[in-house]
């Protein structure tokens, strides 16, 4: 939360305008009762002419156009400031979320995309309704009760008695609806999955010959949770009866109050009158507020998970490569753990030269995905250094294929290009050759236009890793890292693959290989086996 | 299924009751005040006190009512929706609607539900109540004096309509762009977070941030926009009340001189008009809503209006008793694209024949089984099953006889029972566990917390890949149907796996029909090959 506010203060203007307005509200609100009260009593108990009602009617008229000028401000002001804290949280974060990179978050991908916008989102009602809704219940309400102190001592406390009331009953109540209702949006929940199944799952339902079925139990699942929900409403719903018993009958006790004293004569109409009138002024503060509890207990929700990832790590410097350094990949001495689960790499030494292809093989939870993380410097080493052509890793100096490459929405052309925005026809064609897309492409009819990704054509889990490997291949890297390159291809395919990697090699890039077939691991210049012992061994295995 | 219109209709009266208690209240208040600045007699007031009193407390008591209904109205009313618009559905999905199958389409068809799910008590409630105060309150000023019931009106009427209406407006002109804004935005977030092993290997981190921060302050931009509009509905809206204060206030200090009624009775003239006002504040709001609802309406109108991919037959033939499936010189497209898809295509599968149909991805595999399925219907040529065409058969009919496992097996939510019982709701303990042990799942069924009555998906337990399939076919062993449709059964799964279910499907489809659609091999079953591409079939 501080750190949201924090933000709120670089925007000065914006909240002084965001907080001041509804001030500026409440005051016109109590200047405007004051006219209507005096006015009523000219008019009322002096019958005053026309001609003196005129500057109560001017005033009271004056007073509304501060109070709507203010209520508008206020809006604008709030909604300005959520929109500009909203975007420079965004903006902030992504930056950090490609600094640190995907391995040091701690968070999975979609939970990330989902803090980018829905999380970030839910600052919103923060700065839009609570911040506002907090200053003017915190100021407006403690006017009027020292302004009605000054002429009606009792009514003031009456006022101070029933204030702090609203609130804390509001807090009270709506933590605990909120622990009842919880389970009612799980029904509520059990509800929407049943129809997003049902609707995902219809060709199945079909074949069955269960649509009916299907359909009769999303209606009895539908009148099951609205009697469970009613019944439990019917007592949640008891917050609002007191709430807003509470504000009602403590307005109704005023008038009492100060209708008996005013018979009395212990009391002028003016002051009574004025009194009624600001009643209702000091309340709906507090009760606007109570409203807000929810978008800002979601808010401080948000708020965690943003400040968690802003607090994600960043790459530390990597220290310079001993002299001696051979070009190529080298990895030396190399240790990793990592911080929960005890997993990692224990002292890895690995030389990859120029024009070498080097599969990495071992059983699965052998460390090799982590080893091409510390590689590609999404994760720093504990110890060791990791050289290529003698200088400290960087992403950005590799070709990589991940386990499951990511599809951007774009066209085909789009998706290759961001390997080599440069890249002309010639070199277009040798990565489409030698990955084999260029198969695929022929077959389309729009060819490299064909849009791909979400919204676009569903490409098989072959056909994504061919155009993964024709993007590795179209970049011109100083060191190739491929994560089971011929995972998910027929054999036909999967020779052609292979040639393309092999005319890499010879091109003087080294390649190392993640590999469990036969094929590529039969191509390899050498295999290193990675053990189940986290040790890296057998560093000159040769191929069979 | 319950109509929403009785809690509806009772909403909107304790909604307006709830305003005028508070009309009451202060008309009461005021009274008891004015009355009491000309020292009676205690008992005079006896009544007003009383008054106060009761609209203190009732007000309340309306509001919580209020509540209830509208909330009644709302589950109601979205039953309702939500089967409707399921049987509505039932016959375009999958093959007319492929994308409500999942992503992007189904997020927004019930988005889009959820935008209307508010209707009632968001838009009905406060606009009917909003007219029944007018109605209350414009009378009772207007019987006293047509100058204070026409300031009134005149007041409400414009916080009623052109107010909303400029929140509407603001709604149709910003919202879809705002729309399609926060789409880019999610989406942009989505790719940096997804792609960003790709985006740093390739360099492009740094500018997919830029972009994103670009697309952030657009939408800033828009938001202080539409923030101003709304600022300016609320500013009216004010207005508009104080204007009917100062208007109830003059026009009524005219009335007492004239005599036209008592002269205490002007403070609670004036208060009443006002305090008449909190009906009409939700409606701002009500206009943003009314937009969106009717985009969302629009929307879920276009789905439903999707033409039927295979229309029952007027005079459906009856089932023929043998199933082998043919398709003879078939052309087969889906509704809006515009080339075919399956373009004179043949293929016979005899009784108790099995074949596999290969084909690279995108080619018509899938299209064949639909076709048999009955899922959409040839537009040319013929899809036949025991000799009759498929078009003549009823569709539940002619999915009696066939099976299909979906290349996506689907969990539903709800237990292993009821995920099993789909096949077969009246499938006893027995025969579900004799099905889960022909699907190689029944041990890891015994682990589970409550075997059987284990609730599956989200909240539950998840799943593998590779389980959901044995459970899919666990479902089809209970149908014991002849004919089996395997779309690529063994997509997803690794090699060891791959092999054992492989022998286990060849081991229960012994002396059944089989159509084993994959585009890669399929080791070990020794079938005859058919390869489809360019829309037809060839034997390979
Ligand atoms: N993000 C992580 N947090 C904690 N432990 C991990 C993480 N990723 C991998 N591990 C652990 O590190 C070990 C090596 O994993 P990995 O490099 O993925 O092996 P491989 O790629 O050879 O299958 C395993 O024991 C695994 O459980
Ligand atoms: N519901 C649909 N609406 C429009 N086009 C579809 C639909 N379903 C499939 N297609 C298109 O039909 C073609 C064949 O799809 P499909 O039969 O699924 O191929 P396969 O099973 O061989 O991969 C593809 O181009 C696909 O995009
Ligand atoms: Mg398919």
């Amino acid at each position: 939360m501080r750190a949201l506010l924090r933000e709120a203060l670089g925007r000065p203007a914006l909240l002084a305008l965001a907080l001041g307005s509804p001030l500026a509200a409440g005051a016109g609100a109590v200047v405007r009762a004051w006219f209507l009260a005096r006015g009523i009593q000219a008019a009322f108990l002096e019958a005053a002419p026309p001609a003196d009602l005129l500057p109560y009617a001017v005033g009271a008229a004056g007073s509304t156009a501060v109070l709507a000028l203010a209520r508008g401000l206020a809006t604008a002001g709030g909604g300005a400031l959520a929109a500009e804290v909203k975007a420079a949280v965004r903006q902030r974060l992504a930056a950090r979320v490609a600094a640190a990179g995907p391995e040091r978050l701690g968070e999975p991908p979609a939970r990330v995309a989902m803090a980018l916008s829905d999380a970030v989102e839910g600052l919103d009602g923060f700065f839009r309704g609570y911040l506002p809704a907090l200053a003017e219940a915190a100021a407006v309400p403690l006017g009027i009760l020292v302004l009605v102190a000054g002429f009606e001592p009792l009514s003031a406390l009456v006022l101070l008695v029933t204030a702090p009331l609203i609130p804390l009953f509001m807090v009270l109540i709506g933590r605990w609806a909120e622990g009842v209702t919880a389970r009612q949006w799980r029904a509520l929940f059990a509800l929407g999955a049943y129809f997003a199944d049902a609707l995902k799952g219809m060709a199945t339902l079909r074949v069955f010959g269960a649509e009916g079925r299907a359909r009769k139990t999303l209606e009895r699942l539908a009148e099951d949770h609205r009697l469970a929900t009613l019944r439990v409403l019917r007592v949640a719903f008891l917050s609002a009866l007191v709430l807003e018993l509470l504000a009602t009958l403590s307005t109704a006790i005023v008038a009492v109050e100060v209708g008996l004293r005013l018979l009395a004569g212990r009391l002028g109409y003016l002051e009574a009158f004025f009194v009624l009138l600001l009643a209702p002024e000091y309340f709906g503060p507090l009760r606007a507020l109570g409203a807000q509890f929810h978008p800002a207990r979601s808010a401080q929700d948000a708020a965690a998970t943003l400040a968690r990832l802003n607090a994600a790590p960043l790459p530390r410097p990597a220290p310079a490569c001993p002299p001696g350094t051979p070009p190529g990949l080298v990895l030396q001495g190399v240790r990793f753990r990592y911080p929960r689960g005890g997993g990692g790499l224990e002292g890895a030494d690995l030389a990859v030269g120029p024009g070498e292809l080097v599969t990495l093989v071992g059983p699965s939870g052998a460390g090799k995905s982590t080893l091409f993380k510390l590689v590609l410097g999404f994760l720093d080493p504990d110890a060791g250094t990791i050289c290529l052509n003698r200088r400290p890793v960087r992403p950005d100096r590799f070709a990589y294929l991940p386990q499951t490459p990511f599809l951007f929405p774009g066209t085909l052309r789009e998706n290759l290009l961001l390997a080599s925005p440069q890249a002309d026809r010639a070199a277009l064609r040798r990565a489409l050759e030698r990955s084999g897309l260029d198969e695929v492409v022929a077959r389309l009819p729009s060819g490299l236009e064909t849009p791909v990704g979400e919204g676009g054509l569903g490409l098989s889990a072959g056909e994504r890793q061919r155009l993964a490997l024709a993007r590795a291949f179209l970049k011109r890297p100083e060191a190739v890292l491929l994560d089971e390159p011929t995972a998910h291809l027929d054999e036909e395919s999967e020779a052609r693959v292979l040639a393309g990697i092999l005319a890499l090699r010879d091109e003087g890039v080294p390649v190392l290989a993640i590999a469990h077939r036969p094929a590529l691991i039969g191509a390899a210049d050498r295999v290193v086996r990675l053990e189940r012992g986290r040790r890296l061994a057998g560093e000159a295995e040769r191929a069979v | 299924m319950r109509s929403s219109a009785g809690p509806l209709l009772g909403a909107v009266l304790a909604s307006a009751l709830t305003v005028l208690a508070g009309v009451g209240l202060m008309a009461t208040a005021s009274t008891l005040l004015a009355t009491a600045a000309l020292h009676p007699p205690l008992y005079r007031l006896m009544l007003l006190v009383t008054g106060v009193r009761f609209f203190g407390t009732s007000r309340g008591f309306f509001r919580y009512l209020e509540r209830l209904l509208a909330h009644d109205a709302t589950f109601r009313y979205l039953a309702r929706l939500r089967t409707r618009l399921f049987a509505a559905l039932i016959p375009r999905v999958p093959a007319a609607a492929r994308g409500l199958a999942s992503g992007r389409l189904q997020e927004r068809l019930i988005g889009d539900v959820g935008r209307l799910e508010s209707v009632p008590v968001r838009l009905l409630v406060p606009l009917g109540a909003a007219l029944a105060v007018l109605a209350a309150v414009g009378l009772g000023l207007g019987r006293l004096h047509p100058g204070l019931g026409a300031v009134f009106g005149l007041g409400f009427l414009v916080a009623t309509v052109p107010i909303p209406a400029l929140g509407y407006l603001t709604a149709v002109r910003l919202g879809p762009r705002r729309g399609a804004l926060s789409e880019e935005l999610r989406q942009a977030a989505g790719e940096l977070a997804e792609g960003l092993p790709e985006l740093l290997v390739y360099g492009e981190a740094g500018g997919r941030v830029r972009a994103l921060g670009e697309l952030a302050r657009r939408q800033a931009r828009l938001e202080r926009q539409e923030a101003a509009l709304f600022a300016l509905g609320e500013a009216l809206l004010e207005l508009a009340a104080g204007a009917v204060l100062v208007g109830l206030f003059w026009i009524g200090a005219e009335a007492i001189r004239q005599g036209d009624f008592p002269a205490r009775w002007l403070p609670a003239v004036v208060l009443s008009g006002f305090a008449a006002f909190e009906a009409a504040r939700p409606l701002p709001q009500a206009g943003v809503l009314l937009a969106e609802a009717g985009a969302a309406w629009r929307r879920i109108g276009t789905l439903i209006a999707l033409p039927d991919p295979a229309p029952e037959p007027a005079r459906p033939r009856s089932r023929p008793r043998r199933h082998d499936l043919e398709l003879r010189g078939a052309w087969v497209g889906y509704p809006g694209a515009s080339e075919a898809v399956l373009r004179g295509a043949d293929l016979a599968l005899p009784e108790r024949r099995q074949l596999w149909l290969a084909g690279p991805s995108g080619s018509g595999k899938s299209t064949v089984a639909w076709t048999w399925l009955r899922f959409l219907l040839p537009q040319r040529g013929e899809a036949r099953l025991g000799g009759s065409p498929i078009a003549a058969l009823e569709g539940t009919e002619a999915r009696r006889a066939l099976v299909y496992l979906d290349p996506h097996p689907v969990v539903f939510f709800g237990t292993v029972r009821e995920n099993l019982r789909v096949a077969d709701p009246e499938a006893d303990e027995e025969a579900l566990w004799r099905a889960l042990e022909a699907a190689l799942l029944a041990e890891r069924v015994r682990r589970l917390p409550a075997g059987l009555d284990t609730p599956l998906g989200p909240g539950g337990v998840v799943l593998s890949g590779g389980e959901a399939r044995r459970l899919a076919i666990a479902r089809a062993v209970l149908k014991n149907a002849p004919v089996w449709l395997l779309d690529e059964p063994t997509e997803g799964l690794d090699g060891s796996t791959e092999r054992a279910l492989l022998r286990r499907l060849a081991e229960l489809l012994r002396g059944r029909s089989a159509l084993w659609i994959s585009h890669r091999p399929l080791p070990g079953l020794g079938l005859p090959r058919y390869r489809l591409e360019g829309g037809r079939v060839r034997r390979a």
